[in-house]
């Protein structure tokens, strides 16, 4: 019985081991849930239209430009809430392993750097050309859909090209300096490639937005979130003027504004109504700002705001009467040629949190206020409407700030509301990629190069007027070309600002009208310096992480 | 410490599950009939094999170090014991999964580092152990040399802890064992010299900035608040546990069962842990012996309440929710939270979040946050044996484990940070609340034949086996955003605020799931050899296969050999005294496949599961609509990470006086898993492969000495140490980009920075060496260069004493480590006069450079270049000894009981962690961690205790 019983444990034991021998390989043959790679994915147009939309768009964000440009120019000085980010950068330490250069906690989130960001985007181009050569679009409708998802690719290639140009050629308007690294293909893992000449590139940007320009028609959908030939003819004229080909910048502006359908956003109505707001009044209608005055009323702020709070109208309801407010407040689309769009919830940085880390108001734990000449700026000149929209009304200027001692720069409360959130989250708003206006400054540089101030002088005039309630917007007489191009750089730094220009324009025009970086002598805790015309810091460095994985690139001078 | 444990010395290695008394019965495969009890040291798969015959570098930590410790986790208890590992650890919050585990040094510098665990000869994914009661614990075994660790060949590189629990004893008839502690904990204290309520002010004043500002002098010297904020945020954590154990055995079956309950008190607010755990094991064998089996079940609960920062890295530096904070730099002059809520809260401060960190973090442990972690674990085994003939035996061993970890995370909506976003948002209802689960099943099943013989002076063991092991992991969380305050209750799912389509932003609940199926195939086989107990050689070579790899680089041979010679045995030493005196070598090799660097709670085994594949994922795209995005770049080349160690050792015991073992090792781990650099153009600076060498050097040594053995006193000193240094050898791309940097010729985690040498008499900045040595103010990062120091200590181990006279009895364990280093950050916070409006500062501050005050090793408050942070100004070095465990007790000896029903008693109070001598200046050195923010720390601990055997 003993040897029957013991005889079974022994076969239980082998044919259970035998069981195992047999299905072992299951361990090591395993497909992942949801594993999807490139031959599956790359079948369809529909699946490459998702592929542009994921790998694309949801990867294109020049916020770290944006911020960059605003704290290491004169735009912004240190907030009340701020514990000290970025302190470094706004005193001009930078170097290749700067976060936001190389990557890091760039504010308070984690980002890549420039270099990578555009390049992630060039990489993911590239991809979804290479997968799109698989799919072979089957009616004509599908062919078109087809050809205007690797144009829209193409266009935003060449945009992101155009970016890492501006700031990391040491000069754009020499066609053999030193460019950035081309990529034209899905490298290999192991690519290693050198910087091209700036001509090589800007051939490449070029066949990309001529490709892009005879596919893509004018945008029929009254928000410009995706890319149309007003995209494509925008970044065309901005990247001309960069590299100096001022007609060629000229006739690309001009394309823009008379194709766009758009118009510079008013600077009026001044007084009006919201519906956005909660309350109504007393009768039940729309509530009203009442009369606008030059210290406004706490129901004016309201309306204009687009607030609930009695005292602040702290922006949270949305909405305004007044346009240009409306534009920047993501309810209306305004002069916007192209926006990235930022939901409330979901994909995409949120660009208020990096002047304001909670709310855009005194008590949001502000990072950084408006630079005090900027703000003086647009506050001393009568009738500019971006006293009232970019600036909150919660916010607390110190009258005697130029008296006040260094470390009091954080109680001089100049809240940035260029970025005021939107309904339903307080930090994030629509990346602004280009606006009408810089078309505008972009026709008056290339009437000045082309010795026409007075048609420069127009130009100007035209924007100032638009951002003007009290139609008293004056711009003087060009005396001289530098005269303009100080007049031309004064109207960008205000209408532009924050927005990623200022660093640019100081590189590229600074010299020519005889300016520099212009801190207020407060605008920091300590001693405030500017950075001199010429400074080499006026190029990024090439990333330390780019240099120690591919020793072929060239670092830029003086890093 | 090895542990003795009573086995018969026999030439068989393969008992199943524990080691268990030998009967007379089972000596018939004694050579010599001896029946004399010695010291068995624990191999691999379930091997045992006598102390003097075994050719492996071990160690040994019994029962009698793990008892009677109010540690949540076993490896609180073995730093100090025993050299060649380093347990460090990294958080004291009750029932933390954070540890620093190295044995003989850090192997990898990008992929796991952690051992390989196996408990009751089933290998496991956990690797804290917080549900398994130290009490049920026998045995606690390290593996260091190729020999002892190639037998686990494809997990093994980092070394190998085997954890054997307790069991029965045929014959032995019941016994009953009862164990109680009662702890209270303390958080230990900073030495960084912080202000006080006046001395705050009086920098804000000096700074032109805060409240201090808008006092005047006067106010300032008569300022009255000055708040003890730790007393706000910390607390003396009262813990208890207790253990219920009953064995018994009859002649061919012994079980082993015990009940524990532990109750520990976190000693920062709000931080708790309670468990409840029970075990089983059960062996028999037949009536002739040819037949053995056992079953293991153990089964644990607990339920901790943590903070929300111990495992979300993504607060650890936010003065906001981040409560570590709150009694370092918390306002001094400001009062405690006056407010009964987070709402009152609001009201009286509204957004002013800045000025009231203090009070805000006050409400997040005072509910406004819950994080509470529950985990369930089952491990349960059978494992049978049968010896077909006398030299021929079948075995198979098959177990599963499944843990279900469950958190759940509120935000209250009574709590100040939810309706501070509700109001910045502009909904009415504000909170969330987040229920999720992660279920961990793996099955292991190992069969194995095994021969075993003596012939004459010879004896042979073979073994071939197979080891199989799938892992299933599956996660599912949701959220629920919106809470009504007045039905909500944490956990219950009351009170949510419906979804509404017309305000699609808000209410909007979330959801998600991952699954993840993993699994590892091996085959190997084992040699033995003996000649008359004098010389003996073993070997193993394994074929391992990994999931993770391409077929082409699935398997992967790993192979051992090795040597010793008992040279007590030899002729000419018959009366040298030594007992013990052998020699031993090995060399051979061990694999890793663990790409990812597993957190709490996760499965090393299932992450990154197809690394070597381009991966797409639909993803919530631009617009929040579908989109494709590209999110794996591959490496089709990846391979296993493969470590060489080659050891030599002496184990040695002189007239039972003088007990121990040195050993030296060299250790080459190649083929290393790292970061390889990558050109920008592929999207991704980095992708995770195989490049570079890294070489671990050591030696390591531990003594005993019985100083006195009578009838009425035993006293004994033991020390062991452990040198080891860290070297990477080689690499085709290096990463110098950041602080700590992993460099060619340096060690692991080396700090890479600029040298600080003081303030500038002249104007108060900062001064530091450029790259050519020369002072400047202004240092770029180019300047930094590589200090050669990084995080890992290179000497540790541990001392201590046991003194035992009549009953009284009293232990010391002192652990140490030196040579690592730590870059307080947090000192960098409190030494930062840009945040004296807002948080408090040390009163260091106060001696200040200014023109009056020259020389002064604090740099001007408004120094231009104070925000560097490049510098070396704040790496401090992290040795301590530190006094691990004192117990003192006495044992009630049977007489002494008279009548009682009790056969003995043991009372004692013992301490943890009850003094460190270091001269940092943070809470705790002791984490390896680079920089030294965000530290939850150990605590110190004094408990009382008793154990009664019935």
């Amino acid at each position: 019985m003993k040897r029957i019983i013991n005889t079974i444990l022994v076969v239980a034991t082998l044919s259970s081991a035998a069981f195992t021998l047999n299905s072992c390989q299951d361990a090591l043959d395993i497909k992942q849930a949801g594993q999807l790679e490139g031959e599956d994915l790359y079948t369809s147009v529909a699946n490459l239209n998702e592929v542009l939309n994921g790998s694309v768009y949801a990867q294109l964000d020049p916020i770290d430009e944006i911020y960059f440009t605003a704290v290491f120019t004169d735009e912004v000085k240190p907030g009340s809430g701020s514990g000290g980010q970025e302190y470094t950068l706004h005193r001009h330490f930078l170097d290749p392993s700067s976060p936001i250069i190389t990557g890091g906690t760039v504010g308070t989130v984690a980002s890549d750097g420039i270099w990578l960001n555009n390049y992630r985007v060039i990489n993911r181009v590239n991809r979804l050309l290479e997968g799109a050569k698989s799919i072979t679009p089957t009616t004509v409708e599908e062919k078109n859909t087809y050809n205007a998802i690797l144009a829209q690719a193409r266009a935003i290639r060449a945009y992101c090209y155009v970016q890492l140009e501006a700031y990391f050629s040491p000069d754009m308007k020499d066609p053999n300096a030193l460019g950035v690294i081309l990529l034209t293909d899905v490298p290999s893992t192991e690519a290693k490639l050198p910087r091209a000449k700036n001509q090589d590139v800007y051939n490449f940007i070029n066949a990309d937005l001529d490709y892009a320009r005879g596919i893509l028609g004018n945008s029929t959908t009254p928000r410009r979130y995706k890319v149309d030939k007003n995209f494509v003819n925008a970044v065309a004229a901005r990247f001309n003027l960069y590299r100096g080909e001022m007609a060629l910048a000229k006739q690309n502006a001009e394309l823009v504004i008379n194709g766009s359908g758009l118009s510079l956003t008013l600077a009026t109505p001044i007084t009006g109504t919201n519906a956005a707001v909660p309350v109504t009044e007393a009768d039940g209608s729309v509530f009203q700002s009442g009369p606008f005055s030059d210290t406004p009323t706490s129901k004016w702020n309201i309306a204009f705001y687009g607030g609930i709070d009695e005292s602040t109208g702290n922006g949270i309801a949305g909405g305004s009467f007044n346009p240009y407010r409306r534009m920047w407040a993501d309810t209306e689309n305004g002069e916007a040629i192209f926006s990235l769009n930022r939901l409330p919830l979901g994909a995409g940085a949120a660009i208020g949190g990096k002047w304001n880390t909670n709310q855009s108001n005194i008590s949001g734990a502000p990072m950084w206020f408006w630079g005090r000449n900027l703000y003086n700026m647009f506050k001393n000149t009568p009738g500019d409407i971006r006293k009232y929209a970019y600036v909150d009304p919660s916010s607390n200027p110190n009258p005697n700030y130029a008296s006040a001692t260094a470390g009091n720069t954080r109680t001089d409360g100049l809240v940035i509301d260029k970025y005021p959130g939107k309904t339903s989250t307080a930090t994030r708003n629509d990346i602004k990629v280009f606006r009408l206006s810089e078309m505008y400054f972009i026709i008056a540089e290339a009437e000045v190069a082309a010795g026409n101030l007075a048609a420069a002088r127009d130009k100007i005039q035209q924007v100032r007027v638009a951002r003007n309630f009290q139609g008293a917007a004056t711009t003087p007489t060009y005396s001289s070309a530098q005269a303009a191009y100080a007049d031309i750089l004064k109207e960008r730094r205000v209408e532009l600002a924050l927005e990623g220009h200022r660093f640019l324009d100081l590189k590229r025009l600074a010299v020519a009208a005889n300016v520099s970086m212009d801190r207020n002598a407060t605008d920091d805790i300590i001693d405030v310096k500017n950075l001199p015309n010429g400074d080499y810091r006026y190029t990024l460095p090439i990333p330390i992480r780019e240099i120690s994985a591919n020793p072929n690139v060239k670092q830029n001078d003086k890093y | 410490m090895n542990v003795k444990l009573s086995v018969l010395t026999v030439g068989v290695l393969f008992f199943t599950g524990q080691t268990v008394l030998a009967q007379e019965k089972d000596s018939k495969n004694s050579k010599d009939k001896e029946t004399k009890l010695e010291e068995v040291v624990v191999l691999g798969y379930s091997k045992t094999a006598t102390k003097a015959k075994t050719t492996t570098s071990s160690v040994t930590v019994g029962s009698e170090t793990l008892e009677n410790r109010p540690n949540i986790s076993v490896l609180n208890s073995i730093q100090g014991t025993a050299p060649g590992i380093v347990v460090n650890s990294a958080s004291g919050s009750p029932g933390s999964g954070k540890f620093n585990i190295l044995i003989r040094g850090a192997s990898s510098l990008n992929g796991s580092t952690d051992p390989l665990y196996v408990v009751d000869g089933v290998i496991t994914s956990g690797s804290q152990f917080r549900n398994l009661n130290s009490y049920d614990i026998d045995t606690f075994s390290i593996l260091k040399d190729a020999q002892a660790t190639a037998i686990y060949g494809n997990r093994a590189a980092n070394g190998v802890v085997v954890i054997t629990t307790k069991g029965g004893k045929f014959n032995s008839g019941m016994k009953v064992s009862y164990d109680a502690l009662t702890s209270f904990s303390k958080l230990p204290t900073s030495d960084y010299n912080m202000s006080d309520g006046r001395q705050l002010l009086q920098i804000q004043k000096n700074l032109a900035t805060g409240k201090g500002n808008t006092l005047t002098q006067d106010q300032i010297n008569n300022w009255g608040t000055n708040t003890d904020w730790s007393k706000q945020f910390t607390r003396i954590g009262i813990s208890q546990q207790h253990n219920l154990s009953i064995t018994g055995g009859g002649e061919n079956i012994n079980n082993f069962l015990s009940l524990g309950y532990l109750d520990s008190e976190g000693t920062v607010r709000s931080t708790d842990f309670k468990r409840f755990t029970m075990r089983n094991n059960l062996n028999g064998k037949s009536k002739n012996g040819k037949l053995t089996f056992g079953a293991i079940m153990g089964l644990g609960y607990s339920r901790r309440n943590q903070l929300d920062d111990e495992t979300n890295t993504g607060i650890s530096n936010n003065t906001l929710q981040n409560p570590l904070f709150g009694s370092v730099l918390s306002l001094p002059y400001a009062t405690p939270s006056p407010y009964a809520n987070g709402l009152e809260l609001y009201n009286a401060i509204k957004g002013d979040a800045t000025n009231n960190r203090h009070w805000i973090l006050q409400d997040n442990i005072n509910g406004g946050i819950r994080n509470r972690f529950t985990e369930l674990s089952i491990s349960a085994n059978a494992n049978v044996n049968y010896k077909i003939t006398d030299y021929l035996s079948v075995g198979n061993r098959t177990g599963i484990e499944y843990k279900q970890y469950d958190r759940t995370f509120a935000r209250s909506p009574l709590g100040y940070l939810a309706i501070s976003v509700a109001k910045g948002d502009g909904s009415t209802y504000g909170g969330f609340e987040d229920f999720s689960t992660i279920k961990d099943l793996t099955f292991n099943s190992i069969t194995n034949i095994t021969f075993n013989k003596s012939f004459g002076d010879h004896t042979i063991s073979a073994g071939a086996y197979m080891d199989y092991i799938k892992a299933h992991v599956t996660t599912n969380t949701q959220r629920q955003n919106g809470l009504n305050p007045l039905l909500w209750e944490f956990g219950a799912g009351t009170g949510y605020i419906p979804f509404n389509p017309d305000t699609p932003n808000i209410y909007r609940p979330s959801n998600s799931a991952t699954k993840v199926t993993a699994g590892t195939l091996a085959y190997f086989g084992t040699l033995d050899y003996d000649y008359k107990d004098k010389y003996g050689v073993s070997g193993v070579v394994r074929r391992d296969g990994s999931y993770r790899f391409l077929p082409t680089n699935r398997w992967e041979t790993f192979w051992s050999v090795a040597a010793r010679w008992n040279i007590d045995k030899e002729e000419f030493m018959a009366n040298s005294g030594f007992r013990l005196l052998k020699l031993r070598a090995s060399i051979g090799t061990t694999g890793n496949q663990n790409l990812g660097i597993a957190t709490d709670n996760q499965n090393p085994l299932a992450l990154l599961p197809n690394n070597f594949l381009n991966l797409y994922n639909g993803v919530s795209g631009y617009q929040n609509l579908l989109g494709y995005n590209f999110v794996n770049l591959s490496n089709p080349s990846l391979e296993w990470e493969q470590v060489k160690q080659s050891n030599i050792g002496l184990d040695f015991n002189y007239k039972g006086l003088v007990e121990g073992s040195v050993d030296y090792y060299q250790k080459r781990t190649s083929r290393m898993f790292n970061d390889l650099q990558r050109s920008s153009v592929t999207g991704t600076y980095t992708i995770r492969g195989n490049d570079g060498v890294l070489d671990n050097k050591g030696i390591e040594g531990m003594i005993k000495y019985n100083v006195i053995r009578n009838e009425n006193t035993k006293v004994s000193v033991f020390v062991n140490g452990a040198y080891n240094s860290n070297k990477i050898v080689s690499m085709n791309s290096e990463n110098l980009a950041g602080d700590v940097v992993n460099a060619i010729g340096g060690p692991a985690g080396q700090y890479q920075l600029y040298t600080y040498v003081g303030v500038n008499r002249d104007n108060g900045n900062l001064q530091f060496l450029d790259k050519n040595g020369n002072i400047t103010e202004a240092p770029t990062s180019a300047d930094r260069v590589l200090t050669g120091k990084s995080r890992y200590a290179k000497f540790t181990g541990g001392f201590g004493f046991n003194v035992q006279h009549k009953g009284w009895f009293l232990d010391t364990l002192f652990s140490f480590q030196q040579g690592g280093w730590i870059y307080d950050n947090l000192q960098s916070w409190i030494m930062d006069p840009n945040a004296a409006a807002t948080r408090n500062l040390s009163a260091d501050l106060l001696n200040a450079w200014t023109p009056d005050n020259r020389d002064t090793d604090i740099p001007a408050l408004k120094a231009s270049n104070l925000s560097l942070g490049s510098s070396d100004r704040f790496l401090h070095r992290s040795d301590f000894i530190r006094l691990k465990n004192i117990s003192v007790g006495y044992n009630f000896s049977k007489s002494q009981l008279g009548k009682l029903p009790v056969k003995g008693i043991k009372v004692f109070v013992q301490a943890e962690n009850l003094y460190t001598w270091t001269d940092w200046k943070g809470f705790d050195p002791e984490p390896i961690t680079s920089y030294s923010l965000n530290v939850y720390p150990n605590p110190k601990t004094v408990s009382v205790g008793l154990n009664v055997d019935f």
